[in-house]
């Protein structure tokens, strides 16, 4: 038994240790309008490997002292996730702050959140008057014990030239991600994987300050809190509904702690819907209100104290507003990636699966508003009104009786938080309804019945919502990379510009033990110091490091 | 003493893991988004005979027909109405499950294999009926399938008499019907454990199948003997020689 308790408690740490975040950016520099590639790594705090824990990451980038600028959900699978966030060309030029996390992470202090700087600059801004955070360039950490070494066959190139990065045999296997850019030796706070993890290594122990947030193992946790809204103070056990437009009744429930709070899950299912929050049985002498609760909301401001000029950097800034502009004139890249669909269907949380009429109203004689229809349709319902409010009941099809509790009602998919709100439907705006009239239960909520109402045109769409409930959009995930790698006739066509600050960028490169790699790239008319940089974690949870830098010079020989 | 220490050590020792999180004070159950839904059961009472294949209570599994699975759950298969009865220990109350939710379910002995139930879609036993869905136990699987449903019939009712006031009291009885399931995929009924029958199933091959029972000296009046059969046939079980 003692010897059962002593191992149980590691591995119970194990799964539910702290994460820590690296992203890995294909550039610090970019234009307003580009995109920003991305690799992002999840680790286990304790293990160091790649963390199966949370499926859903969070990545913000702001300006100092300003609202977000970019907030974007990430998919995160088996630890590893990559796509592109495309920079808006409305951004201002300056300095700007990447915040990547996980929701699991929000049980620890913020200063665990991964943090780095990105250089944003518009083309319209020809003064450059912004200021930076560091005065010199400092080297990017490389792993301190070198498992391989990442060997350019060359040192120096010539423009539109081959280039092979050779990755020596080694014995360890691991997930990389590759980037070669021009270097603008701009120094940032978070340089390499490596950096991060011994940062990460000294704060997280002691750094647990919350309890309430569970991994997001299988989609976004939606939370939230229901509060009077007179009296701000929170309200326990109040039952919250969600639903969202769609052709059948669907819902999900949660009901509030003693601090008022809820959590319900959102699947893919959710993705890029309208989602209807209210309160059941709400009570008409109450004001209560449900407040949602912002997932990217960080509590410390990113207030840095901005000292050095522009100055040496400002030609490589103009470099790269011209390279933009040339690119935007011969573009190669695809347009912004759109969202992966995955192949399971995303289970939708349907009310009832047993097999209803439907009574077509288009059927029958147009008939003004609901309660006509209900009278001239629909025997077993029955509209009452006591005190101004309206009430319907549905007479119980096992026990022949008409039910005073109250029934679940739907319009076009979503619960109905306000009688008035279907009242006035008539077979002009009514497609179709479905009664069921038997006492039924979904999960571990029973109703008396069912009503579902299917609009024509959405009705449900132009309602607004009464106080006791909150609609908003659940924005969809990220979309995936969008890079495509250059096709080589094009770069050989030399009629055409082909200038690149970014010359390749690959975020999952494979090593296995034991085997040899590489990759192949070509360099651009853009002459400069281009880095390689390799980041990566081991399956053994070592974080990997690598630089090198090359070389692009256009020698006049090769024009012959 | 010594004891109640080294209990109450444990006790801490579990409840106190190092490095770990408490997370999820918040209700979990709204993290599950999978749902059973149905209808409350009222159970009809007074027959003569037990309308359950199961009387009591089971734990059992259920494979939904959108492919998400729910664990442990109370479950009760009525034979008489071909209905999977819910018992939810949240409310307290028995639901009758919406039948096109449940795609496959177990219910789960003790000491024994699970029983696993299928839905499957076969003709009506009258001709001009629809194909119907029904609940039926797998007895095998493979190049041949066999699935029985536990069907309970009515095959008698009495007038019977309770406090001098007379009641018709309908008499129940497990008639379990069998089903094959053959390499064209259709269903084919199976009225009687009877060779004769079973062979016309399989003309082609009567002759081994003939020879197969009679090697391994199967009497094929049982279930057994006919499950036995088709795990040969399917080379599933070893034969005798």
């Amino acid at each position: 038994m003692l010897f059962f308790v002593l191992i149980r408690i590691p591995v119970y740490a194990e799964k539910t240790g702290p994460e820590t975040i690296y992203l890995h950016t294909d550039r610090t520099v970019y234009v307003a309008g580009e995109s920003i590639r991305y690799k992002l790594y999840v680790l286990d705090g304790v293990t160091q490997k790649l963390s199966y824990n949370s499926k859903v990451g969070y990545i913000e980038i702001r300006a100092a002292y300003q609202l977000p600028a970019i907030q974007c959900r990430v998919k995160i699978d088996a630890g590893i996730s990559n796509g592109s966030i495309l920079l808006p060309d409305t951004l201002t030029s300056g300095v700007y702050q990447l915040v990547a996390f996980t929701s699991f992470m929000k049980n620890y202090n913020e200063s665990g959140f991964f943090r780095n700087e990105i250089v944003v600059i518009n083309s319209f801004d020809k003064d450059m008057n912004f200021k930076l955070l560091y005065p010199d360039y400092k080297i990017v950490s490389d792993s301190i014990d070198k498992p391989f070494n990442i060997i350019p066959n060359k040192k120096i190139y010539n423009t539109r030239e081959k280039v092979s990065v050779r990755i020596d045999k080694t014995g360890i296997n691991a997930n990389l991600s590759v980037s070669v850019f021009e270097n603008p030796r701009i120094q940032t706070s978070c340089n390499s994987i490596t950096e991060l993890m011994h940062k990460a290594a000294i704060q997280h122990l002691d750094m647990l300050v919350n309890k309430k947030y569970v991994p997001e193992q299988n989609g976004k946790i939606l939370r939230g809190s229901v509060l009077d809204s007179i009296t701000g103070q929170p309200v326990a056990n109040a039952t919250v509904l969600l639903s969202c437009i769609d052709s059948v009744p669907n819902l999900q429930v949660a009901k509030t702690n003693s601090e008022g709070l809820f959590q319900l899950l959102l699947n893919e299912y959710y993705e890029g819907k309208e989602l209807f929050l209210t309160i059941r049985d709400m009570p008409s002498t109450q004001h209560w209100k449900i407040e949602r609760e912002d997932e990217f909301s960080l509590s410390e401001k990113w207030n840095p104290t901005f000292k050095y000029d522009t100055g040496i950097y400002n030609s490589f800034f103009v470099k790269s507003e011209n390279i933009a502009y040339i690119n935007q004139n011969y573009p190669a890249e695809q347009e912004y990636g759109s969202p992966e669909l995955s192949g399971k269907k995303a289970y939708l949380p349907q009310l009832y699966y047993c097999s209803v009429n439907p009574v077509i109203l288009s059927d029958y004689t147009p008939l003004n508003d609901f309660k006509e229809i209900v009278r001239e349709l629909f025997p077993q319902v029955r509209i009452t009104k006591e005190n101004g409010n309206y009430r319907v009941s549905v007479l119980n099809g096992s026990q022949k009786m008409f039910s005073d509790a109250e029934i679940a009602i739907f319009l076009d998919g979503v619960y109905v938080d306000d009688l008035n709100k279907i009242m006035g439907l008539g077979s002009e705006q009514i497609k179709k309804i479905e009664i069921l009239n038997t006492e039924r239960i979904f999960g571990n909520l029973v109703y008396k019945g069912v009503i579902s109402i299917i609009s024509k045109s959405s009705v449900m769409v132009k309602t607004t919502p009464s106080s006791w409930s909150l609609r908003f959009r659940n924005d969809r995930f990220n979309g995936s990379d969008n890079y495509v790698e250059e096709n080589p006739d094009s770069i050989h066509d030399k009629r055409t510009p082909y200038f690149r600050q970014l010359l390749y960028w690959n975020p999952n490169l494979a090593l296995k033990e034991g085997e040899s790699t590489g990759f192949d790239f070509i360099t651009s008319d853009n002459e400069g110091n281009f880095l390689i940089k390799v980041e990566g974690i081991s399956d053994d949870g070592r974080p990997l490091s690598f630089t090198s830098e090359i070389q692009v010079i256009k020698h006049l020989s090769a024009e012959k | 003493m010594k004891h109640i220490i080294i209990f109450a050590f444990l006790l801490i020792s579990v409840s106190t893991p190092a490095q770990s999180v408490e997370v999820g004070k918040l209700v979990n159950d709204s993290l599950s988004l999978v749902k059973l839904t149905g209808e409350t059961y009222f159970e009809i009472k007074g027959y003569n005979g037990e309308q359950f294949y199961n009387k009591n209570w089971m734990k059992g599994d259920i494979l939904l027909s959108t492919g998400e699975m729910i664990y442990n759950e109370e479950l009760r298969y009525n034979g008489l109405f071909d209905e999977l009865i819910w018992y939810n220990s949240s409310v307290y109350q028995q639901f009758k499950l919406d039948k096109p939710l449940i795609s496959e379910f177990w219910l789960k002995n003790a000491d024994k294999p699970s029983i696993h139930f299928k839905q499957i879609t076969v003709d009506s036993l009258t001709a001009t009926a629809k194909p119907s869905n029904i609940f039926a136990e797998v007895g095998v699987e493979g190049k041949i399938c066999l699935y029985i449903q536990r069907k309970i019939s009515k095959v008698n009712e009495n007038n019977v008499s309770i406090d001098g006031v007379l009641y018709l009291q309908e008499t129940i009885k497990p008639t379990p019907v069998y089903y094959l399931k053959l390499n064209s995929n259709s269903y084919v009924l199976l009225e009687k454990i009877k060779l004769k029958p079973f062979l016309q199933l399989f003309p082609d091959k009567s002759k081994q199948i003939a020879r197969l029972v009679r090697n391994n000296n199967l009497k094929f009046k049982t279930e057994a003997d006919l499950i036995r059969l088709i795990s040969l046939l399917n080379g599933t079980d070893s034969p005798n020689n």
